[in-house]
């Protein structure tokens, strides 16, 4: 941690080394948040990239006091909403989003942590990592980034309100309601 | 407890948030609830795939990747920096050489000006005959002027352009080279 409040500090005097360093320790959050939003690789490159744009051109703004990987997770989930909307407003429906991924080849890679799995786990993680980005699919942009920042992140209402820009009512109202909504998808399609 | 409550509940069970008392009430409810044991099964399963799902980690080159753009960026904005300075400095300049003559225009220009306050389209013949003095003032002007600001404006240009050249080609040899060494 005190290494980077130390990065932090002289990335904000300039210093483009102490910058990649950063770039290093999140790149993974940052492209598993943009992934699990916009459902495929490509995208999820290109916002992670955007992501880091974006941090590196407003570093001087941002508040040592802030969890750092809180104020990157923030911008890159506005970025997402923002381009789901966009992607809203020219028609592309969830089965484009999916057959897209298809067509790129989209085969998620899983951060096993140095487990080994074997053929038929590895087609079971496929299997599941599908029926998950089917079931975000389903959601508008800012339920799926709640949900996203409450599992894979372990934030707190608390934390999401604050990366989300909204107040915890307001997280606690989507987070439910887009349970409710997957839990019955799950039903539906089992 | 009714459903909508118990509802409620689930959730805050799921997120660790309920006391114990609010999950010995939750357990009486579904014991009599087919509906709401449904819900809750519904939820668990969820919850469970969810959970259990791991960090999609970034493919190895979309470091260098982001490197590369932010120092892409940089020269960007180095150039857009140089070119605008620039640019003042040839507006600057074109302006001093330019104010005497705008004066001139516009003392030669100001009976148009009169005549449309003072009533409008007074008559046609008046509007062409102000047209063709203005035209005749921008001609003689552009060729007053056109010679002795070609060379300085030509200059400008050459200049703005090779210091360009030379930030740009300075930034692309240098920098992103010695970053990318150092992450690599």
């Amino acid at each position: 941690m005190t290494d980077e409040r130390e990065w932090i500090r002289l990335a904000q005097e300039g210093d483009q080394t102490a910058f990649s360093r950063l770039v290093g320790a999140y790149q993974t959050p940052v492209y598993n948040l943009a992934y699990r939003m916009l459902g495929n690789r490509a995208e999820a490159e290109d916002a992670t990239q955007e992501t880091f744009l974006r941090a590196y051109t407003n570093l001087r703004s941002y508040d040592l006091q802030r969890p750092f990987s809180s104020w990157l997770l923030s911008i890159a989930s506005h970025y997402c909403i923002d381009r789901l909307r966009r992607r809203r407003i020219t028609w592309l429906s969830f089965e484009d989003e999916i057959a897209a991924s298809d067509e790129t080849g989209d085969t998620t890679e899983i951060h096993l942590k140095g487990e080994f799995l074997n053929p038929e786990s590895v087609v079971a993680r496929q299997e599941q990592e599908t029926q998950i980005q089917h079931l975000l699919a389903a959601l508008s942009p800012a339920d799926r980034a709640a949900i996203t920042l409450r599992y894979w992140y372990d934030y707190s209402y608390e934390e999401i309100a604050r990366t989300l820009n909204m107040t915890v009512s307001a997280v606690k109202s989507r987070l439910h309601r887009a349970r409710r909504d997957l839990a019955q998808m799950i039903e539906e399609d089992s | 407890m009714d459903c909508e409550q118990a509802s409620e509940i689930m959730q805050d069970r799921l997120d660790g948030l309920s006391a114990t008392a609010d999950i010995l009430r939750l357990e009486e409810h579904l014991a009599g609830c087919t509906r709401c044991q449904s819900e809750w099964r519904r939820l668990q399963l969820l919850d469970n795939l969810f959970a259990s799902a791991q960090m999609v980690s970034a493919p190895p080159y979309l470091r260098v990747r982001l490197i590369a753009a932010m120092a892409q960026r940089d020269r960007a904005r180095r150039a857009a920096l140089t070119c605008t300075v620039l640019a003042l400095g040839c507006v600057t300049l074109a302006l001093f050489l330019f104010v005497p003559a705008i004066l001139n225009l516009l003392s030669a220009t100001s009976g148009v000006t009169a005549v449309l306050l003072s009533g409008g389209l007074v008559t046609i013949n008046q509007l062409l005959s102000h047209a063709g003095v203005l035209g005749r003032t921008i001609l003689i002007l552009l060729t007053r002027l056109i010679p002795p600001l070609a060379a300085p404006g030509l200059c400008s240009l050459l200049v703005a352009l090779g210091l360009n050249r030379l930030l740009t080609g300075l930034s692309q040899a240098r920098k992103p080279d010695i970053v990318i060494r150092r992450i690599l």
